[in-house]
């Protein structure tokens, strides 16, 4: 039947095709043409198309991409060792030390640089696992309903209930400062929040007719919210991790702050700020850079996340 | 009507509109042209996507940012309402033109009571004070036929029914005694029996308000009801256009002759003709056709047609039409025979015969009602029961058709889900073929599960977004079929073929196809696993009717070819009639009347029927339609009235005896059953409801 603006829904459903495929992650295989410009073409059209027909989305990225290539290369770019002192100290940033150097006489670019590694491994490590956990718990509680929605959802409650800080420190300091715990509290803190994004999805998806069909076939339950409902809920969950990549990000960096992140001597940004925190009158580039290094990449991820919601909002 | 003393109101010429879009700028609009005189009612129809509503929008410059009147002129008494600002369009246009949408509840603002919104609409334009304003809504409540005008303003919108909310809103359209009165769909909302009753009204306001009105419908029966002239539009023009009676009696231009056959008629019943739907879909408007827009899906097209595009012709008096064609006497449509259905495969084992397919018997399906009050959350209320379906009992034969008809919330959906399983009954027993399935679906064993499938409504929720056709119809395969891996894709592409699709089907996702083929889609995986019975929820009613005659011509062959058992369910009796062999009418969780089809629309009727046919809209100004309008709402299904659940409504009403027996299940025929008091013999002196003229 008919409902409201035809002619201008048309378009757009036409589009709403392509970006469901887009991101919906099946199991369809596309041929890639050969050629150079064929495969960019493809790229750029393809599944990650959206990243190309946002300006905010393709910068954020391009972002992202740069700290990628930084961390990986940090050896061959870096101008000096992280951990040693290598010139005077609370030096000014000059043409031989471009970021100035810290109290141990540290050159700071090259901490920096160093220090984009634990970040950019722990921080999507860490919602990667929150999301398995959340999902889950998500899933189950939506499509399954009833008392285990119950216990569940006021589980999640009671966790959301702790101001996240306070959580990540509870748990740290109850197991102890290394990079893997560092993971499993950022995981614990960030799973309910995906939970009841997944559970509220899952229970809109739940009666679809789809699901019904299912249902009548005999399929178990685990079949329906993994390959049923699952594939369906990804999009809103995949926006939602990237900004949490970010502020795992920042978590990781103020625990680090408070001494609670990754043991000494190897650098991270958060530890890099909360060292130099004596200095910041005397001495401010210390704790300068690598707040900046924090805020761009956290800002450029949010630029991906809304790019990506913006996209997957429009063909709703 | 007279040329002499018509007064135009709104002429619209050579208006075009397009949208900008990301990709590209979309003519939506071009050169429709019409006008609509004092008193009159001039209706658009057309296909989803065919630019009716896009042309009511830009006659209340209300196109949104992206859209845009890119030529042509709309004069609204004589005056240009095109390129002027906001301001000037103020003053043109005043209060005298008035809109009245599909969905009442969106133009309703929930929280504030009827009466505040009624009566702002006089404090703020006419600048009446509120006293005076009130007496006027109350006065306007009750010329729209409003029970109890007072009681009604003291309510907010969500209390009423949606047949009082659509009421409500042509109240408020009708406060400024507009000029032009706009209705998009006013009724599509809503049940047959209260649409009927609003269109009533509509034509009333008409005659006794002398505005003009453009009515907006996709249904033919509704603009034959109440239309002067009728303009068809298709692709984004106005390919027909004529007075109503000449649209129906002589279409010329093929569409609209395609159109009329894809309707299914009240009047013929199962098999006595089949429909025939328009092939292809509306082209979509970033990609026209060079020569006729209608040429792809045209039997008649010649070459001319194909390239070069044809211009409104002058038919006859007031006829006009955009065709080659038109006029000229039609040629037979090569029929071309459909491919024959494979026959199931072998390893189906014939179920015993003798025995009904299914047997339902006292089957009630209660739902509970939440009590959000203190007392309940400590177990101290009663708790309250919906009787969404209270003591059905009826048999079916195998390889036959059921029909199940009622307005919206008589339970027939929810015995469709208790039959299937997926809603548990409370009561009762359903067998099919004597094996009592009455156990919730999780111990039914896949022998079982095979043999029952349904086929539901929505085609946009009916396949899961994430996954191409091919792997959607093989899951049930792979799951409940005995089918080697190597044979699961070439069975898939046959039940393609069988739903009338071709294998590059296979690798599609659902958001690249069409409402019409998401449905086939649907069929297909349904029958997948040659299931003895198919519950089809409302399977075409979201559908255009073109697209709407091909699924059902499609399923009447597979009932053809398999033999399968169905149960239909539908609110649409004319489709109803088309497609089944017994039809079971409900109101409020029971049954009414239940009978082979033809007994059903043919005296002796149940009240309800007689109404529920006499409320269906005829695409037909010729047939006589007995006027039966029923009072009052559907009552709460929390509390359903006692005795005969129909006495509140019912126009041949005995008395008490109505409101304290349950009525008797007698007999009229064989088979056909009727639940009143009334005795057989005064129903089966009742006239037919449908009579037709002199062909």
């Amino acid at each position: 039947m008919d409902r409201g603006l035809p002619m201008q829904g048309r378009p757009q459903d036409a589009n709403a095709a392509e970006i469901t495929s887009r991101v919906s992650f099946g199991l369809s295989g596309r041929g890639v043409p050969g050629g150079l410009s064929g495969r960019w073409r493809e790229l750029t059209r393809g599944r990650l198309g959206f990243l190309f027909s946002s300006q905010i989305a393709l910068i954020g990225l391009a972002v992202v991409l740069a700290w990628i290539v930084v961390a990986i290369v940090a050896p061959l770019i870096a101008p000096y060792p992280p951990n040693e002192g290598v010139g005077p100290i609370n030096q000014p940033p000059s043409a031989q030390y471009l970021c100035g150097t810290d109290d141990l006489g540290r050159d700071v670019l090259s901490r920096l640089i160093y220090g984009s590694r634990p970040i950019l491994i722990l921080a999507p490590l860490s919602v990667l696992l929150s999301m398995v956990v959340g999902i889950t718990l998500g899933l189950a509680g939506g499509y399954l309903g009833g008392v285990v929605d119950e216990v569940l959802m006021r589980v999640v409650d009671a966790t959301m209930a702790f101001p996240t800080l306070l959580l990540y420190m509870i748990i740290i300091a109850a197991v102890g400062p290394s990079s893997l715990n560092v993971v499993l509290a950022i995981t614990i803190g960030g799973a309910p929040g995906i939970a009841r994004v997944v559970r509220s999805l899952a229970l809109d998806l739940r009666s679809r007719e789809y699901v019904q069909a299912a249902r009548l076939r005999g399929e178990s339950g685990l079949y329906i919210m993994f390959v049923e409902i699952l594939p369906n809920c990804l999009g809103p969950v995949i926006v939602d991790g990237c900004l949490r990549v970010g502020y795992a990000a920042f978590a990781i960096g103020t625990l680090g702050f408070l001494g609670l992140g990754l043991p000494p001597p190897d650098p991270d940004w958060g530890r890099m700020v909360a060292e130099g925190r004596k200095w910041i009158m005397s001495a401010p580039w210390i704790v300068l850079f690598p707040s900046l290094a924090v805020t761009s990449l956290v800002v450029a991820l949010n630029m991906v996340a809304d790019g990506l919601q913006e996209e997957l909002g429009r063909y709703r | 009507m007279d040329g002499a003393n018509r007064t135009l109101v709104l002429q619209v010429e050579d208006l075009a509109v397009s949208y900008r879009t990301r990709r590209a700028q979309v003519d939506a609009v071009r050169n429709v042209s019409f006008e609509i005189g004092r008193g009159e009612t001039f209706g658009l129809v057309g296909e989803s996507g065919s630019g009716k509503s896009t042309v009511a929008f830009a006659i209340v410059s209300f196109l949104g940012r992206n859209g845009r009147i890119t030529g042509g002129r709309i004069l609204f008494q004589g005056r240009d309402l095109v390129g002027r600002s906001e301001e000037e369009l103020r003053t043109l246009r005043g209060n005298r033109i008035s809109m009245v949408y599909q969905d009442p509840m969106q133009a309703l603002n929930p929280s504030l009571r009827v009466g505040e919104q009624l009566s702002e609409v006089l404090t703020v334009h006419q600048r009446l004070d509120s006293k005076a304003a009130y007496e006027r809504c109350v006065q306007m409540l009750r010329r729209v036929y409003m029970p109890d005008p007072e009681l009604i303003m003291q309510r907010y919108p969500h209390q009423l029914s949606g047949g009082q909310q659509q009421r409500v809103v042509i109240a408020m359209a009708l406060l400024n005694n507009p000029a032009l009165l706009i209705m998009d769909e006013p009724t599509t909302a809503l049940d047959v029996t209260v649409e009927a009753a609003v269109l009533d009204l509509v034509a009333e306001l008409r005659r006794e308000f002398d505005s003009a009105i453009l009515y907006i419908s996709h249904n033919l029966g509704l603009v034959a009801r109440i239309c002067h002239r009728v303009g068809v539009m298709y692709a984004g023009e106005i390919v027909e256009q004529a007075p109503v009676e000449e649209i129906f009696l002589r279409p010329a231009h093929p569409y609209t002759r395609g159109l009329m056959c894809c309707l299914p008629s009240l009047s013929a019943g199962k098999g006595s003709r089949s429909l025939r739907p328009i092939r292809g879909q509306v082209p979509s408007p970033a990609d026209l056709p060079p020569g006729c827009l209608f040429a792809p899906r045209c039997d008649q097209a010649g070459e001319r047609c194909q390239h070069e595009r044809p211009l409104l012709r002058s038919l006859g008096p007031e006829h006009v039409a955009r065709c080659h064609v038109a006029g000229e006497p039609e040629v037979a449509a090569p029929t071309t025979a459909p491919e024959p259905l494979a026959a199931p495969a072998a390893e189906t084992a014939q179920p015993p015969c003798g025995q009904p397919a299914l047997r339902i018997e006292h089957l009630k399906a209660y739902y509970e009602q939440e009590q959000r009050s203190v007392l309940s959350l400590f177990g101290l209320q009663p708790r309250r029961w919906i009787k969404a379906v209270d003591d059905v009992s009826l048999e079916l034969p195998r390889g036959v058709t059921l029909g199940v008809v009622g307005e919206s919330g008589c339970g027939k959906s929810t015995l469709a889900r208790v039959i299937m399983g997926l809603e548990r009954p409370c009561g009762g027993q359903t067998e099919f073929f004597g094996v009592d399935i009455t156990c919730p679906l999780g111990r039914r064993d896949p022998a079982l599960l095979k043999q029952l499938q349904m086929v539901f409504q929505n085609p946009d929720s009916t396949l899961n977004p994430a996954y191409p056709v091919g792997y959607q119809i093989s899951r049930p395969l792979r799951r409940l079929g005995r089918l080697p891996r190597q044979e699961i894709r070439s069975r898939v592409e046959q039940l393609l073929r069988a739903v009338r699709l071709d294998e590059s089907y296979y690798q599609r996702l659902p958001g690249q196809l069409s409402g019409g083929e998401k449905q086939r889609v649907a069929i297909a995986r349904a029958i997948a696993t040659h299931p003895e019975l198919l519950v089809c929820d409302e399977p075409v009613s979201s559908l255009d009717v073109s697209v709407q005659a091909a699924v059902l011509n499609l399923l009447h062959d597979l009932q053809k070819a398999y033999g399968i058992t169905m149960v239909f369910i539908s609110h649409d009796l004319s489709v109803v009639r088309f497609f089944s062999d017994y039809v079971a009418v409900m109101y409020l969780g029971r049954l009414c009347e239940f009978g082979p089809a033809d007994a059903i629309y043919a005296p002796p009727y149940h009240p309800y029927t007689e109404a529920l046919l006499s409320a269906a809209p005829i695409p037909d100004p010729r047939l006589e339609q007995k006027r039966i309008r029923l009072s009052g709402n559907v009552p709460s299904a929390l509390d359903p009235p006692g005795g005969c659940r129909f006495h509140t409504r019912c126009p041949r009403k005995l008395g008490e005896i109505c409101e304290q027996k349950e009525p008797p299940d007698r007999q009229a025929a064989p088979g056909h059953h009727i639940h009143c008091h009334i005795p057989l013999a005064d129903l089966r002196a009742l006239e037919p409801v449908i009579i037709c003229e002199e062909r």
